[in-house]
């Protein structure tokens, strides 16, 4: 099996480290506000992304700078050529570069070791570590190329500029999927109010809390639930599949609070990644919640070009499950991503063929969505398919107990924390933070608050604690 | 109002977290996980190139902040808010387990009726490396020289089933591991653990601490006079001697979600209070000697580094009185060092010999002593650590 690596003994600076809360961050902040000037405020943006970067991985930094200015050549030169009608080849070029790039650094083990597999022969398999985030800033790359190629956006003339939006550390290594036209006025010109500051800071400390409080211990359950020192059970197998679910949720959704939260603070705005996708009642519905930015890059730039569903009916068939499968494979590069693309793939189909109506009936529809949901994270947590359907047999009582200790202590040890996770999983708590805050004179102080108890929370937490890497780090 | 306080709030809060980090630091904590602060790392253009040097910083930041004990008093308080524990009922966390090889596995620890055990986890593979390892050793040895084994189980095998079910048998790894050995005599620890745990033996392990007290090792030294055709010396015969109460090695792991408070006694029998021992030690290369007299009951440590002083490369402990008694070789881990003592009394020399850390050759020491016997004492989890069972065969190459 080939397995996703990062350098080993490399840690990443994340957003919820000390390092950054109590360095990185403040000393950004005030050498951005420094001057007014647009050209210094990316230059700072730029050089502190590509510190960002190098922290984790100093060697990769040239792929980035690399793929950056190639991109942006290309563009220029697309640009030029367009009146010539040579537009299109460049934009080809530019494409297969950027494909061929994350072939390489991403996908060539995976590959060569499934040659290995299929055909038994024995081609060494290149041993790559995945550079940081190359998903993330490969497809915000092709964006941009594509919507220069589209007209749908001018060609960035600056190269800081452009670098700026590539290396844009706040979403640079687990997105959201910023496209160039979201952000290319911003890069010629924006102004950061006291309003935008203060929005911005109250959604980076709430991410902050999601990822800190709670990720990081549904982690926790999950790895004592799923330990192969322990020994599984019906109820340990789906409490650490929901323990697990809830971790991933919170994890890259904290992830993009807190990066949509430090753009709104340097001025930018980025597009809304999660909309609570545990309340959906259909799949499409999930699938419109969950990772919204990459869900539309790849209707807007694969599904739409190849047709969508305006064609004959075989086509749509296709169409969606290419599209399932290369959001799998965007995923990671191993067998079980293409496998939990293709499944939600074909739940997407059957849903929209059999199931139209559905989604209106009540309550059923919500659990039979997060049952199939649930049941998909188990196929995206096992990269070995024997563990996989092992764990499949387990959740439904092949080959093991009902319940042991194990499973009670981590129900017990963890209950507060589930029940907090559920909750927080819906907007309930939201909007009762909402009311609170706008409460006549008093709501700024509860608001202040919540806010100062739970930074020094997260301090608290993180203090001590052993690096806790996001998630969709990897892919 | 509202968006100046928290724009105001937000910056207090990042230059307040960048005040407290630039306080003098609070090292007590990180001492109190028995290891050092991580220093401030020397630049190198190739620790830069690596990621190691950043790395290093993170460490630095993690260990050097200030108030450091306080910020993590108050996580642990943060923590024990996400669950309940009903009363008497036991609690299973996720840890990591290094039995100083270099090696670190995935480890649970059981905490319930004031104790915290580690959870044993087989692994066959292992086992059977183990047993080879141990074969190996046999083989290599001269045929005159009579050879032992003893895997000594941990007390979470001997709780109630509710809590030992959780873990894998341990009868079944050490039956696993004996039915493997060739001309080896096997010592059957297991049994008289057993027998002494289900008729009420009380503290044969500690509480915080992984490995047994004098009085559960006393039961090792019996099963292994029993199997070499000896008879074991009273434990009354000795004088008990206390010396205060401490918190142990899983104490630290544990700490921040123990739901009651714990401690152990540190206690031990004086085996050489009556006799002339003469104590010698080597270093990792097996040559140079250093430390002739730390005693067998290193009083200065109140812990399980009371015996000994902790594991050392080579111990040579010689027993004056009996210059016509036997010589005794043991290749161990530290459950053994509880054990020695009882021992050192039956025979004129004991040498003990630790794999993880001694560089010498194990038969140029059996050769140098003129061992009669070899016995290889360790605990029940080392036969899960492959790289263990490694330095045990190495002892023949080195």
């Amino acid at each position: 099996m080939y397995v996703i690596f990062f350098k080993k003994g490399v840690k990443i600076v994340v957003f919820s480290s000390l390092t950054f809360l109590c360095l990185f961050l403040p000393i950004v902040l005030i050498v951005y506000m420094l001057r007014r000037s647009i050209n210094y405020k990316n230059a700072v943006i730029a050089i502190a992304s590509l510190v960002f970067y190098a922290w984790g991985e100093p060697s990769f930094l040239i792929l980035l700078i690399a793929a950056s200015l190639i991109n942006y050549m290309l563009a220029l030169a697309m640009d030029r050529a367009r009146a010539a009608g040579r537009d299109k080849l460049i934009l080809g070029a530019a494409i297969a570069f950027d494909i061929i790039m994350i072939g390489v650094f991403k996908y060539a083990g995976f590959v060569v070791s499934s040659i290995n597999g299929v055909f038994r022969t024995a081609l060494p398999v290149p041993q790559i570590g995945l550079p940081l985030g190359i998903s993330f800033y490969t497809f915000q790359i092709l964006t941009y190329v594509v919507d220069v190629y589209r007209g749908d956006t001018p060609v960035q003339k600056s190269y800081l500029k452009f670098l700026t939006f590539v290396s844009m550390f706040p979403q640079l290594i687990a997105g959201p999927i910023v496209r160039y036209s979201e952000v290319a006025v911003n890069l010629d010109n924006r102004k950061t109010t006291v309003q935008d500051f203060a929005d911005g800071s109250t959604q980076f400390v709430l991410g902050l809390s999601k990822k800190v409080f709670l990720a990081n211990f549904a982690g926790e359950a999950k790895d004592l639930l799923f330990s192969a020192a322990t020994h599984p059970t019906v109820l340990s197998s789906w409490l650490g599949i929901i323990f697990y679910s809830l971790q991933l949720y919170f994890d890259f959704a904290g992830y993009s609070d807190m990066a949509i939260g430090m753009g709104r603070m340097l001025g930018f705005r980025f597009p809304k990644n999660f909309d609570y996708p545990y309340i959906s009642k259909s799949i499409t519905e999930f699938w419109r919640r969950w990772h919204m930015t990459l869900g539309s890059f790849f209707r807007d730039y694969v599904y739409i070009p190849l047709g969508g569903n305006r064609c004959a009916k075989w086509r749509w068939l296709m169409n969606t499950m290419i599209v399932w499968m290369l959001t799998g494979l965007w995923h990671g590069a191993s067998w079980n991503f293409v496998l939990w693309g293709l499944y939600y793939g074909v739940l997407l189909i059957i849903e929209k063929l059999f199931f139209k109506k559905w989604s209106k009936l009540p309550v059923l529809p919500h659990i039979t969505t997060m049952f199939l949901v649930v049941l998909g994270w188990g196929l995206f947590y096992f990269t070995d398919f024997s563990e996989l359907a092992q764990f499949i047999g387990h959740l439904f009582g092949r080959g093991c107990e009902l319940y042991d200790f194990t499973t009670i202590s981590a129900f017990c040890s963890y209950s507060v924390l589930l029940a907090a996770c559920i909750l927080v999983s819906t907007p309930l708590p939201y909007n009762i933070y909402k009311k609170l805050i706008s409460i006549g004179k008093v709501g700024w102080i509860i608001e202040a608050a919540i806010m100062c108890a739970l930074f020094i929370g997260c301090i608290a937490l993180l203090t001590g604690a052993t690096s806790n890497p996001f998630l969709y780090f990897r892919f | 109002m509202r968006k100046y306080t928290i724009t105001i709030l937000f910056i207090i809060m990042l230059i307040g977290s960048a005040i407290v980090l630039m306080c003098p630091a609070d090292t007590e904590s990180v001492l109190a996980e028995n290891r050092e602060p991580q220093e401030f790392p020397a630049f190198s253009v190739s620790s830069v190139w690596s990621g190691s040097y950043m790395s290093q910083i993170d460490d630095y930041v993690n260990d050097n902040i200030g108030f450091r004990s306080k910020i993590m008093t108050l996580s642990d308080k943060i923590q024990s808010c996400f669950g309940f524990l009903p009363d008497g009922m036991g609690k299973i966390i996720s840890t990591t387990k290094d039995i100083g090889t270099g090696e670190s596995q995935d480890s649970h620890l059981v905490l319930y009726d004031g104790r915290i055990m580690e959870m044993f986890s087989s692994n066959p593979e292992v086992e059977e490396q183990y047993a080879e390892a141990l074969n190996t050793v046999r083989e290599a040895l001269p045929e005159r020289v009579r050879m032992y084994s003893m895997l000594i189980p941990t007390q979470l095998e001997f709780c109630e089933p509710l809590y030992a079910g959780v873990e894998d048998s341990q009868r079944e790894a050490v039956d696993t591991v004996y039915g493997r050995l060739n001309n080896i005599t096997a010592v059957d620890a297991y049994s008289k653990l057993y027998d002494a745990s289900k008729g009420g033996a009380d503290y044969l392990y500690f509480n915080t601490d992984h490995h047994w007290t004098m009085d559960g090792s006393y039961l090792g030294y019996a099963a292994f006079a029993q199997a070499a055709g000896k008879a074991p010396a009273a434990k009354e015969s000795y004088q008990m001697k206390e010396l205060g109460s401490f918190c142990g090695s899983l104490y630290l792991k544990a700490k921040s979600q123990l739901p009651w408070n714990t401690y152990d006694n540190m206690f031990y029998y004086d085996t050489v209070a009556n006799g002339s021992f003469s104590m010698l030690m080597r270093a990792e290369d097996g040559v140079t000697e250093y430390g002739t007299q730390t005693p067998v009951f290193d009083t200065n440590n109140c812990n399980y580094n009371l015996f000994f002083g902790g594991d050392q490369p080579l111990m040579e402990i010689t027993n004056n009185d009996r210059p016509d008694g036997e010589t005794l070789v043991i290749i161990k881990d530290s459950y053994a060092n509880a054990l020695i003592p009882w021992l050192i009394n039956d025979y004129y020399r004991v040498v003990v010999i630790d794999p993880r850390s001694f560089g010498g050759n194990l038969l140029n020491e059996v050769e140098r002593y003129d061992a009669d016997e070899v016995a290889v004492f360790n605990y029940v989890l080392t036969t899960t650590f492959s790289d263990y069972c490694g330095m045990i065969t190495d002892l023949l190459t080195n």
